[in-house]
């Protein structure tokens, strides 16, 4: 209990540092009032236009001004949709969360067999499959694998729809980009991990005690080298968020990457930090849940501390 | 390695085999690269609220099809005298819910405009109006506070869009937004933030131009090469917002074809001319000769926009075709000489990336030019957001490109900022020149003013004033099966689009 309180607070510098890293550079990258409005805006039209936003105030002054909103839960109204920036973050994110899902989803049921598979069966052909799919998830970009899936399976295939949503037939592609990124990931974690244990003296106990092949792999070798793959896939999940933010740009998913990606586009500072500090503490909530879950399952992490 | 670059082989050659799925002769869907916010007219600001206003909306004046200002809800309007001007509504008009248009309809929206309580963002285009008295259902009276010549332009569409005032009394401004009650030829069908929005015909339609889709579906797709596929895929019929890069994909499909026309953005220099050695009109005209504007389309729009002379497009009122820039290096080296430059000189250029058209690589490809003539340019790139201010400062160095979308065709109050010798335009103290543009201001009669016009507009390009680079053009794309009128002042007036022939 302790160690989670501990963690908890710990939060708190982590979305201080976030926000003044996020709110410097919206400052730095110029005057907002002249990003926001057409390059046909006169003299007078900025100048009022800062003055109403209280963009012509001191770095510090605005940014104590975010922090006082932000403890009382009011991140800033949106300038483009006129409404409060984090109830437009809070709207989008069932949408993200879906995405993301959908991802892991598609990342484990292929990761986690794949990478068993090509552990058990070394230099064989499925090892050969595995370790070009590794190769070719972690090096092609995002973007790029988005307009390769798009142009087969929509534009060529007419399986699926390019773009939009929300729906099931909407998320495939989307989520497919983001995982098989993380199915790279998970499939050589999984493998070596696999491999590793297989080493381990009572897998050799086991096998000496006359255990069948079978529950050898499931009963031993996979329980015990299911750990790190969790953890990978738990940490993954804050990459896919930001991952979403490209691929829902591209493929028009209605979520919280498509509203930043604008925001951003239409200098729309409130709904950027709102978008940004919501990233910023899912990633750190959702290493909170790892570490706990990692507590919960191995049993020395948990007396190996007490 | 073998395997990997076989597979991509493969999926190239899959990419260049595209298949299009014929469209509906009743719905069309639109891929556009933006997505409204807001419905009700005189709360809405940005590209699409504009051009989703034309589909339920409708204003006093609006460009036909011809491009020329006509009136729309009015049947005529004539200033009686330098403020007051008289609009008669015309017969039958009416609401899509069947009610009647009458000026107190108007009246009511244009109150509600000027009132600073309402925070309308259209405010400043009723600047000048003072009162709007209703003489009977159909007839009122608009008084200014000074001499107006462009009212009827500036309350043309969303500007003075009208709405139901029995309406708004009913549902209130956050409501109008969900149902919203106009004249226009199309109603609201479904609104999905950030995803799409389609309408439906207006059954009741009171305009002799009757809708001619049952459905128009706008796709909010901001993604360039997404929209793009999504009209290979046939999900959409047309897509708005081609980059020219990409043109030559839509060319290589079949089925599918581009759809281009007049645009509004003029690309422009303006030079430090308080200072040398842009001081020196010589040197102003070399530039101006310097530059292969035929090449600059050419290389960087696809061939996509017409050269100009100066900050006004061919649309421009009182503009005369005769004027188009020259390029000859020759003279311009010539000029220089002339002007005490024989071995040419340096000078500092300003450009900046991250507006809503590219400014960087045209003032790359303008500083490739200039240097052979012997100017060098100093490049220095910097962002929107940073150099912005020091433009509205004046604080540029000696020469920098911008450009202007001039939506109206007449730049009218701008036309005294550009001789201000502030916000960036150097140029200040020409009391001849300004005293042209505060005549032509105040003429009540076109012929006159558009001759006045045509001189003002001589005088920028003689003195190089500001030296015109060119015009960008529209680009849209679309199913061969669909005609779409592009209109010169950028409006997408897309209930004009029909099945081709």
């Amino acid at each position: 209990m302790k160690y989670i309180i501990g963690r908890l607070l710990s939060i708190i510098p982590v979305v201080l540092v976030v926000t003044f890293v996020v709110f410097g550079m919206l400052f730095l990258s110029g005057d907002p009032a002249v990003l926001m409005l057409p390059p046909e805006a006169t003299t007078e039209e900025v100048a009022a236009f800062r003055a109403l936003h209280g963009f012509d105030d001191p770095f510090l002054e605005q940014y104590g001004r975010f922090l006082k909103g932000m403890i009382q839960g009011d991140l800033g109204t949106s300038i483009r949709y006129n409404r409060p920036a984090l109830s437009l973050v809070l709207e989008r994110i069932p949408a993200t969360l879906q995405l993301s899902g959908f991802s892991i989803l598609i990342a484990v049921l292929l990761g986690i067999p794949l990478g068993t598979l090509s552990a058990l069966y070394r230099n064989s052909f499925i090892d050969y499959l595995a370790s070009v799919i590794s190769v070719m998830g972690q090096s092609m970009p995002n973007f790029w694998l988005a307009f390769l899936l798009m142009y087969l399976f929509a534009v060529n295939l007419g399986w699926l729809p390019t773009s939009g949503g929300p729906g099931i037939k909407y998320v495939i592609l989307p989520a497919a980009t983001i995982g098989f990124n993380v199915t790279a990931l998970i499939t050589r974690m999984t493998r070596s991990s696999i491999i590793e244990a297989m080493r381990e003296d009572y897998v050799r106990t086991a096998r000496g005690k006359g255990v069948s092949e079978k529950r050898v792999i499931i009963e031993h070798v996979m329980r015990n080298s299911i750990l790190p793959v969790i953890s990978v896939i738990a940490l993954q999940f804050g990459y896919i968020l930001g991952g979403a933010v490209v691929v829902e740009q591209i493929f028009a998913w209605p979520g919280l990457g498509l509203l930043t990606v604008q925001a951003i586009n239409n200098r729309d500072y409130p709904i950027v930090q709102a978008a940004v500090l919501f990233l910023a503490l899912s990633f750190v909530f959702i290493n909170l849940v790892s570490d706990l879950f990692y507590r919960l399952i191995d049993p020395r992490i948990r007396t190996s501390e007490s | 390695m073998k395997k990997l670059s076989l597979l991509f082989i493969l999926l190239a050659l899959v990419l260049f085999t595209v298949a299009i799925v014929p469209a509906s002769a009743e719905d069309l869907v639109i891929g556009v690269n933006g997505s409204p916010v807001r419905l009700l007219p005189f709360k809405a600001v940005g590209r699409l609220n504009e051009i989703i206003n034309t589909m339920l909306f409708e204003s006093l004046t609006t460009r036909g099809a011809d491009d020329t200002l006509v009136g729309l809800l009015a049947e005529s309007y004539e200033a009686v005298d330098d403020v007051t001007w008289n609009f008669k509504l015309r017969d039958g008009i009416t609401f899509s819910d069947g009610t009647p248009l009458t000026a107190n309809d108007v009246k009511f929206t244009y109150d509600m405009i000027m009132d600073p309580e309402v925070g309308s963002p259209h405010k400043t285009f009723m600047g000048t109006v003072a009162a709007i008295d209703v003489i009977d259902d159909q007839n009122f009276t608009i008084t200014t506070s000074q001499p107006d010549v462009m009212l009827p332009l500036r309350i043309s569409d969303i500007y003075g869009s009208v709405i139901s005032q029995k309406h708004f009394e009913e549902v209130g401004a956050d409501d109008y937004d969900k149902s919203p009650l106009g004249t226009g030829p199309y109603v609201l069908e479904e609104w999905v933030l950030d995803s799409h929005i389609s309408f439906l015909k207006n059954e009741n339609y009171w305009g002799a131009d009757k809708p001619v889709y049952d459905r128009i579906t706008l796709r909010f797709l901001p993604d360039d090469a997404t929209r793009i596929a999504a009209l290979q895929a046939g999900e959409v019929d047309m897509i708005t917002n081609v980059p020219p890069t990409l043109v030559p994909e839509i060319e290589g499909t079949e089925g599918l074809k581009i759809i281009s026309g007049a645009g509004t953005r003029a690309h422009y220099l303006i030079t430090d001319v308080t200072k040398p050695p842009f001081d020196n009109v010589l040197v102003r005209k070399a530039v101006s000769l310097a530059i292969d504007r035929d090449a600059l389309i050419t290389v960087l729009y696809q061939g996509y926009g017409v050269p100009i002379a100066s900050i006004f497009i061919p649309q421009t009122f009182g503009y005369d075709p005769e004027i188009v820039p020259v390029y000859n290096p020759e003279e311009a080296k010539q000029l220089l000489v002339e002007a005490g430059y024989p071995d040419g000189f340096e000078f500092g250029f300003d450009s900046f990336t991250g507006s809503i058209t590219d400014h960087s690589k045209v003032a790359e490809a303008v500083a490739g030019m200039l240097e052979k003539v012997g100017m060098k340019a100093n490049l220095r790139i910097q962002e929107q957001g940073v150099f912005g201010p020091l433009r509205l400062e004046n604080q540029t160095l000696e020469m920098y490109n911008y450009s202007f979308g001039d939506s109206t065709f007449d730049h009218g109050l701008n036309l005294k900022t550009f001789v201000s010798g502030a916000q960036g335009y150097y140029w200040v103290g020409d009391e001849a020149l300004v005293a042209k543009i505060d005549a032509a201001l105040a003429e009540f009669d076109e012929s006159k003013r558009a001759a006045l016009y045509g001189e003002i507009i001589k005088e920028f390009v003689d003195q190089g004033i500001i030296i015109g680079l060119f015009r960008q053009d529209q680009i849209f794309a679309a199913k061969d099966s669909v005609d779409y009128p592009v209109q010169s002042d950028e409006m997408f007036r897309f209930f004009r689009a029909k099945p081709a022939k």
